[in-house]
């Protein structure tokens, strides 16, 4: 076997991963361009998607697509109920960028910890069999993860025409270009806002429900996702919606082929290693520009 | 506007203080006079959460026989949870401070190599008596109050080595699967040399953090590889059974194996673990108590560990006080020490003077959803 043919089997598993991670980091860049913070709290919403697939699914007996469509349902609706019970308070009263983290990531906590001390921190599966698949570049790729692959593309395709062609799209835009102005127009905020976490709730919980299908679900499951995304927008940069795909399929990648070349244990090390790499190299990014911190007015 | 503020604070400051000496005042929950206090490690996190929840639902079993009983001396046990996190040996040393200082626990069951290693010299300062249900062989050369209720790495290899060759001879390559934490290295090393006694070698071997999401890299690269078995050594949790599914996923159809971290209710549910694997761990015998049989189905193998470590601080402490000496840590060692060969109404131990105890072992494979027990190596056989 050649050397090209051996790292085959990593760079599929790898385009796997960053498209999986794409949809969370495309959350997160929306919420940071419109609203102007890193949201953690979308852990919180992943985490409400995945055991709502999980309850609708083994406990309430719903088939699995109405069981999918509830707990996207779900996600959309924690995603903006985080928003008007929590984050709002702190926005509308000019909260600095460090106060919202810490809201987000408190939130995310609370929620993880309070799902292992009620309910169980062991792993359930939603679905207790193989996972049907097909053979790519000499691996196998389960539907689980080829779901997640094409619900990323369509994603971005369907974030950039909603944003460009449908009038909430354009609200959210002109919100994100300018807030001042776009109140100054008659531009309701708010609505705006709710709009961005309806629609980064339902990202997220597209993320989450393929990942549980095929990884089970735990009160743990939602930080990997969230910490790679993290670092997928640093590594894209948010100079558009591409930006953090891209830096999400090249994070996946060096996951992956990182145990192509070096022990596994070497694994976290090189990928989150790639992320200080470009923060010194290039901090806007390599795909875009990071843009500072919003001010709000 | 300064000087109402002020009087604001000053009256807020007041109200505080009164409130604050109300509350010294008042009487706090006491320890009830005379109980005894035993620590039992707990975890809501992934990795350990299912196995200690089983110690503790073990744990109780016990308890309710022992206090019905006349617990310790006439005084009743009473445990207390000692949270160690995620097998974080900081969070573990608070805890253990808050029950030796304030609780006075007299005994403890914990796990985690670094958890146990690091706060060794604790223990032993305390005074208080430790088992162990960690299977790294460090652990008890950490601190001298510290005995192993488990089976070592070396042990559980040795097991599982023998049972490829008598089981699965057509076996001749292995590769392992370790959470890359001191324990899993040390079951990785223990391993290699023990499947090597017996002529299998390892032709692979790759590391994982603990509680991985993802272990597609890891085993392709193990399956690239090309062995007969995997032995998957990560701390617990739903690791195995990613570990499995993943495996399977990826095409692998040869032997999969593991040891304890297998015994819990997420295989025994597992369709795939059905199929060409199996597991060393715990068996109840036939002649243990039907509560504890019923809860170890339930719960895991791990219940009859937590059974098992509170009947054996009630017989140890018994024995102290009967011999007109003092609960203490380094008595119950002594005693322990001094029986060394105890049949519990469980499970044959022998505890060796150098911290390792020679204990039962079984095989098991999955039928059915639930565990199904092969065959049971006995301490005889295993000394």
């Amino acid at each position: 076997m050649s050397i090209f043919q051996s790292a085959l089997p990593f760079l599929a598993n790898g385009l796997s991963l960053g498209l999986s991670i794409a949809l969370v980091a495309l959350a997160m860049a929306l919420i940071w361009r419109v609203v102007g913070m890193i949201d953690f709290g979308l852990g919180a919403v992943y985490l409400v998607s995945a055991y709502a697939l999980l309850g609708l699914h083994t406990e309430l007996g719903f088939s699995l697509p109405l069981a999918i469509l509830g707990a996207l349902a779900c996600g959309i609706a924690a995603a903006i109920l985080i928003y008007g019970l929590v984050y709002r308070h702190f926005i509308s009263r000019n909260a600095p960028l460090f106060v919202m983290v810490l809201v987000g990531l408190s939130l995310f906590l609370a929620g993880e910890n309070l799902l292992g001390a009620a309910l169980s921190s062991q792993k359930f599966y939603v679905i207790d069999a193989q996972l049907p698949g097909v053979d790519v570049l000499g691996t196998r790729l389960n539907v689980a993860q080829l779901g997640k692959m094409a619900v990323s593309l369509a994603a971005l395709a369907g974030i950039a025409y909603f944003c460009l062609r449908t009038a909430p799209g354009t609200m959210i835009l002109a919100v994100a270009d300018n807030k001042r102005l776009a109140l100054g127009v008659g531009i309701y905020v708010d609505h705006a806002y709710v709009w961005t976490f309806g629609l980064a709730g339902l990202m997220v919980s597209a993320a989450a429900i393929p990942d549980v299908a095929e990884s089970g679900v735990d009160p743990y499951v939602a930080l990997n996702p969230v910490l790679l995304a993290l670092a997928a927008i640093i590594i894209g940069g948010l100079g558009s919606f591409r930006a953090p795909v891209l830096g999400a399929v090249l994070l996946g990648l060096a996951f992956h082929l990182a145990v192509w070349l070096f022990p596994a244990s070497w694994q976290e090390v090189i990928a989150y290693g790639l992320v200080v790499v470009v923060l010194i190299a290039r901090p806007q990014g390599l795909f875009g520009a990071l843009h500072a911190a919003r001010e709000r007015a | 506007m300064t000087a109402q503020l002020f009087g604001l604070w000053r009256r807020a400051a007041v109200v505080g203080l009164m409130l604050g000496n109300l509350l010294l005042a008042s009487p706090l929950p006491a320890a009830a006079a005379g109980d005894v206090r035993i620590g039992i490690c707990q975890s809501t996190a992934q990795g350990p959460a299912t196995f200690s929840t089983a110690l503790w639902k073990g744990a109780e079993l016990a308890l309710a026989d022992v206090n019905a009983h006349g617990g310790i001396g006439g005084h009743p046990l009473r445990p207390v949870p000692v949270d160690v996190g995620n097998n974080d040996p900081a969070q573990a040393r608070l805890s253990l401070n808050k029950a030796i200082d304030l609780d006075k626990i007299t005994s403890l069951v914990c796990w985690g190599t670094n958890v146990m290693v690091q706060n060794g010299p604790l223990i032993d300062d305390a005074d208080i008596l430790a088992f162990t249900t960690s299977s790294g062989t460090k652990v008890v050369k950490a601190s001298k109050l510290t005995q192993q209720l488990e089976a070592v790495t070396s042990l559980y290899c040795k097991v599982a080595a023998a049972e490829i060759k008598r089981q699965y001879p057509a076996v001749k390559t292995f590769a392992v699967l370790y959470v890359n934490y001191e324990f899993g290295i040390e079951l990785r090393d223990k391993c290699e040399e023990e499947f090597g006694k017996k002529g299998i070698r390892l032709v692979a071997s790759e590391g994982h953090p603990n509680a991985p999401p993802d272990l597609r890299s890891q085993l392709t690269k193990l399956i690239d590889a090309k062995p007969d078995a995997i032995y998957l050594a990560p701390i617990g949790g739903g690791t195995v059974a990613l570990g499995i599914r993943t495996a399977r996923e990826l095409g692998y159809k040869g032997l999969l194996t593991t040891y304890g971290a297998g015994d819990t209710p997420d295989i025994y549910t597992l369709k795939l673990a059905e199929d060409n694997f199996f597991y060393v761990s715990h068996a109840t015998p036939p002649g243990a108590p039907e509560a504890v049989k019923t809860a170890t189905e339930q719960y895991g193998g791990y219940t009859l560990m937590g059974y098992e470590y509170v009947w054996l601080v009630a017989r140890l402490g018994n024995e102290v006080l009967k011999n007109g000496q003092k609960l203490s840590g380094n008595a119950l060692v002594a005693q322990l020490r001094k029986d060394r060969d105890i049949q519990t109404p469980v499970n044959r131990y022998v505890f060796q003077d150098d911290g390792y105890t020679i204990r039962p072992l079984a095989i098991f494979t999955i039928e059915h959803g639930a565990r199904k027990l092969q065959h049971v190596l006995s301490a005889s056989d295993l000394e």
